[in-house]
This record gives structure tokens, sequence and C-alpha cells, in this order.
């Protein structure tokens, strides 16, 4: 008998967040066409293993930082797609009263610490939250996720270094999608994997397949065990793909057609978990089927909840923009 | 002048050194710009010795492109890409090995037991000379890449023939009924594991049979398992198994820095051709330390001579340095 390494709930919850996470993307991509969502949207399409692999190692009270292309982080975390929808949609039901839009989608009660406009702005503040848990005495683990292009900025060697010198809680989830906007990773660093950068930081770091959802799983599981037994910072790149452009509304004139084929072909991260899950006799296609419908409906009424909520009134355009919580912060009154 | 006569195919493999290994024990990363450093060293040593033509394989950092770059000036070599489609995944490594294996007369390649594996598929009887940029390798050496360079130089221009100078290895093949389902190297492990995943293997936990071509108390990984209860050399028509479960408890080296505690039920020395059927199914076979293969139904294992032709190159120098290798006027 093949022993229990994950259980069946937990691989059912991995297959469910990945449908959930590609349906929301397709609809909320849709709904950019429509002109119905303001802003940019930057869609988690074909990455949605690596959130989901490492998030299900995860616990509530251990926080994540996120990129512009926060969503899948998101809903991995456990954040509800109704507030993150009407966030997206600028409502006030929004978890950020419609202020904040797609690239601010935060709740901070699971442990989400924001997705970020900021390219690597997140890192720091992941490397923060992991002093505070240290500080603290908490057992809890932050795990700060960013692109290959915020690998070159100084977010990434700032947050990485202090990190390492004070040995926190962390983990450095670099997804390596192979562009940095439009630029190819190649004509970026002259190295060919964000891993070896650990190596300068004297960390353990990673290089993985990114669209294997048990490959990410299975080396975040290392990396969080690392970080909560108190033995420091690790750095995972995880190789992965955006099957969408960088933006919707992007020509994607920077790659072929062929390249992005072959991908979504051979590389689909849902498609190759859900064959593993037939094959181990886990789902069936049935239930696969039922799944689809099931994470449909359920984007359907998050939209439906984020058409119908109000917009924000003129008179609360400056409300809740600064923190006035914090004791001795001087805080801008306007 | 026949051209393969002094054409030499090089594999570098950009992917090696940075799995899960690095969390899991206390290995290091192999970073790609070292594995320039080795090709340099390789390109300049091959050129002096005469080395005429260079067949590489395009990969998806370009470690032999990068070292040509930085030697451009002094370089004469004429080097030539093999026309493959890079897909930065395994294929690569054999279909370029299946192109350039009628066009070379030895292939070098930079890599660990994994990158070694797939060559060794598709390499017929083109000697290599495997140089190791991996984690816990036994079949490539871990040497300076400049005598490598000189002991393939040496073979190509018929200074040591391929008689003299390589051995055939052993490897291990996995039948299912008469179909080969694959082959593995070094060591076939017989594991609980329910899913691929990171693919490397380190809890002991989950092993329950091992295969192994060679073996010794000083090699790493997890045929040391095998080597610290007998050594079985490279050059003996044997191989040998091992049953873990309840017995003696022998300790083992299965990755850098990761000794364990492993209970030994069973083991034997195997011959050649000898058939062993896998026990436990299901289960996921490791290759060479890599989880790869789902076994549901009957499957079985034997060793055979049909691995790779290897260069000895302390053999190689050593009659090629008899017979005026080193000597001015010869390079």
């Amino acid at each position: 008998m093949i022993k229990e390494e994950i259980s069946k709930e937990k691989l059912l919850w991995m297959y469910e967040t990945m449908v959930k996470i590609r349906v929301h993307e397709e609809v909320a991509a849709e709904l950019f066409a429509e002109n119905k969502i303001p802003g940019f949207v930057h869609l988690y399409v074909g990455e949605e293993a690596v959130a989901t692999g490492v998030m299900a190692n995860l616990e509530k009270e251990d926080f994540v930082s996120s990129t512009h292309r926060g969503h899948g982080h998101y809903i991995a975390k456990g954040g509800d797609i109704k507030t993150s929808m009407a966030e997206l949609f600028g409502r006030t039901t929004g978890c950020c009263k419609g202020k904040g839009g797609s690239m601010h989608i935060v709740d901070l009660d699971i442990g989400e610490l924001g997705a970020n406009g900021m390219v690597g702005g997140g890192i720091p503040h992941a490397a923060g939250a992991a002093l505070g848990m240290k500080l603290n005495g908490l057992d809890n683990v932050a795990v700060a996720f960013f692109g290959d292009g915020a690998s070159n900025q100084q977010n990434f060697h700032e947050g990485i270094n202090l990190a390492t010198v004070w040995n926190l809680p962390v983990v450095f989830v670099c997804e390596n999608n192979g562009y940095q906007i439009s630029l190819p990773y190649s004509k970026q660093q002259i190295i060919n994997s964000v891993a070896e950068r650990g190596k300068s930081y004297g960390i353990p770091a990673v290089s993985i397949d990114g669209q294997d959802v048990m490959a990410v799983y299975e080396v975040a599981k290392e990396a969080i065990k690392r970080a909560k037994n108190g033995e420091g910072p690790s750095l995972i790149e995880a190789k992965t793909y955006r099957f969408r452009g960088h933006f919707e509304g992007d020509p994607v004139v920077y790659r072929t057609k062929k390249e992005s084929e072959w991908w979504k072909e051979n590389k689909d991260p849902i498609v190759n978990f859900k064959k593993f899950l037939l094959e181990k006799n886990i789902l069936s296609e049935d239930d696969c089927a039922l799944i689809q419908k099931k994470e449909e409906e359920e984007v359907k009424e998050a939209v439906k909840f984020a058409e119908s909520s109000p917009w924000p009134k003129k008179e609360d355009i400056v409300k809740d923009v600064f923190s006035t919580s914090t004791k001795g912060v001087l805080v801008w009154e306007w | 002048m026949n051209e393969k006569k002094d054409t030499v195919g090089i594999i570098a493999n950009p992917d090696s050194g940075k799995d899960i290994r690095r969390l899991v024990s206390h290995a290091s990363v192999f970073d790609n710009m070292e594995k320039v450093n080795i090709a340099e060293r390789i390109l300049i040593t091959l050129q002096t010795f005469g080395i005429r033509k260079l067949l590489v394989m395009p990969e998806t950092f370009g470690i032999v492109i990068r070292a040509i770059n930085a030697i451009r000036k002094d370089l004469k070599i004429d080097i030539d890409f093999l026309p493959i489609e890079v897909l930065g995944n395994w294929k690569d490594t054999y279909n370029a090995t299946k192109q350039m294996k009628d066009k070379v007369s030895a292939i070098i390649v930079i890599g660990g037991d994994g990158t070694n594996r797939i060559v060794a598929k598709a390499c017929g009887d083109v000697p290599i000379m495997p140089l190791s940029t991996g984690t816990n390798n036994v079949f490539p050496y871990m040497m300076e890449a400049t005598i490598a360079a000189e002991a393939v130089a040496s073979i190509v221009m018929g200074f040591t023939t391929k008689e003299e100078g390589t051995y055939k290895r052993k490897r291990l093949e996995i039948f299912q009924g008469d179909k080969l389902k694959d082959i593995a190297l070094i060591d076939i492990a017989v594991t609980m594991h329910s899913y691929v995943g990171a693919k490397a293997i380190w809890k002991p936990e989950l092993l329950k049979e091992i295969v192994v071509s060679e073996c010794s108390p000083y090699s790493i990984g997890l045929s040391s398992i095998a080597g610290n209860i007998k050594e079985i050399k490279m050059d003996e028509d044997h191989g040998f198994y091992v049953e873990i479960g309840d017995g003696e408890m022998i300790k083992a080296a299965i990755a850098p820095g990761v000794l364990k505690e492993i209970g030994v039920k069973n083991f034997r020395i195997l011959d050649l051709d000898e058939k062993v059927k896998v026990k436990n199914i299901p289960s996921l076979l490791a290759l060479d330390g890599e989880r790869e293969l789902d076994v549901n139904s009957d499957i079985y294992v034997k060793i055979t001579r049909n691995g790779p032709r290897v260069i000895n190159y302390q053999k190689t120098l050593r009659i090629a340095a008899q017979r005026g290798f080193f000597k001015q006027g010869n390079f």
C-alpha cells in the first residue's frame, strides 16, 4: 500500500483552489474586456500551482505578501472572493472599500498582507512580519511572493539580507514566469535561476517546476518547516508561465504564439494535476466536472455581489487612506 | 580527415545542482557560471590538443555560448550547435545525444547522475566523459575539467585507443514483461512515495528495496546503503540487492550531510542478467536517486553490461603520456 504522504482532503482542496483561481481569473478577464473593472488587472492564469502548493502548507496565522499579480495568492490563502471581486469593481464592499482595486487586494484577518503595485514591494513586508513573529515568540512563518523582475530590485536584496542576518522565519518564493513585463528572463539576469542568488546570502535555495503543484507543495513544506524550526530563511524559485499577457490588454508581441501554446498544451498545472488525481483514483471525471461547476457558481455569485454593491461616495475619498491607529506615528490630517 | 575523428560533443545541463536537496540536506547550489568556467577549461584544453570541431547541445542558459564569449579571441576551434528544439527539460539531453552520437568521437557530459542516465539512453557506444555538477553523484567524476578534456583529446586524437582507455559500465534495466521500461546507471530504489513531486529521496522510512549496479562505502546517495554492506566495483560482473525492513541497522550517507540509520532485512549479490522481481507493488521507483516511475503491476530489474562506454581518464592519460601526447609539437 502506498504510504499516505498527503491527505485526500488536502489534495481535493488543492484541486478546488486551482480551479477556483482559474475560473476567477478567466471571469475577471471577461469583465475587464467589458469595461466593468476599472484600472489594471494582472491575471494569475497558468501560475495556480505556485500559490496553491505553498498555501497548502500554511496556517491562517501565517502571513503572505503578494504582488501586482495577486488574486491567486489571496484566493489560495483563503480570501473571500466576494470582497475581492467587489474590490476589483471598485465598490464599498471590497476589501479596501473599493479604493485599492486589483493591485491592493488584502485581508489581514487571513494573513494576507496584500497585493502590491510596487515590484518587489512585498518582500520587506514579509521579512517585517517574520521579524514581528520572532520578536513575539510566535512559531509562524511569513512567505514573500515576488517575480523574477523583482529579484533585481533593492527590496529583494535588502529583504533577503536582513532576513538572513536576523535569521527570520520567512520563505522567499520567486514566481519566475520568464518575463519581466515584456523582457525575457535571459535578458534580465546573467544567471539562469534566481535560486543561484540564495548562495550569495548563504541560505538554501531551490529551483523547481512551478507548474507541478506536488513539487511546489513538497518543497514549500520543507522550507516552511525549516523556518518554523528556527533555521532561518530559504529561497524557492518556481519556474512558471503566465498564460495571458502581463496585463489585460497586453498585445504580447514579445513572445511567440508557438511558445505560449506549448506551455498551455504541455504545462497546464490544472490539467496535469487532474491527470494525476484521476490516475490515483482520488477524483473521477464526474467529480472534476462538479468542482468546475461549483467554482463557476461561486465566482458568478461573487460577480453578482460586486455588481450590486454601492460605489464609494465622493466625501469618503480620503478616508482610510492613512493609518490612524499606530501609536507614536505622526498621522497626516486632511 | 575523418570529420568524426576530431569532433567532440558537449552536453551541459543548466538545471543540475538546484533541487530540493538544498533544503533537506546540506548540499549547496551548483551555479551555472561555474559550469561556464568548466566549459571554458574544456574548450581551451581540447583546442590545445588538436580537436578541431565541437558539437554542442543548445540549452536554456547557454553554458557553452558564454564560455565561447569569454575566450572568443583565443578560440580557433569550430563549434556547431545541434539543430534541436530547446524544451528546457530532459528531452533536450536525449535528443541532442541521439543526434550527436554518429557525428562525434566522444561526448563530455557536464551534469549529475540524472543527466548521465539520459545520455546513456541514447549515446550507443560513443565514449563519454561524465563530469559531476549535481548532487549525490556516483556515476560522473568529481574532477578538474582540464584533465578530463585532456583525456578526451587523447582518445579522440588516437593516442590512446578506445579499447585501451574506456570501459563499458553496467546499467540497471527495468522490464515489464519483455518490454524495457526504463534504465538507471547506479541504483533503483523501490519507494512508498505516493507522488513524484520534488523527485529526490531523503526519507528512508519510505524505502523498501534497492538494487544497485555498483556500490561502495565511499559513495554517497542510496547506493551507499548497499555499499556499506558490500562493495561492488564497476568492473565486477555483479550487482547487489537490499531489502529494507526489520533487521540489522546500518548507517548510510544518503545525501550530503544526511546520515540515516536504515534497517536491512535482507541482501544478496546479484549476477549479471539475473532478474529481480520487485516485491512491493504498487510503489514508485526512484532511478539514480530521483522518483520517476509508478509501478502498479509485476516488474523486474536486471543488471547488464549495456551501460555507456566511459573514459578511464587515469589509464587513458597514463598511456597517452607514454606515447608522447604531452610532448611539444603534438599541440
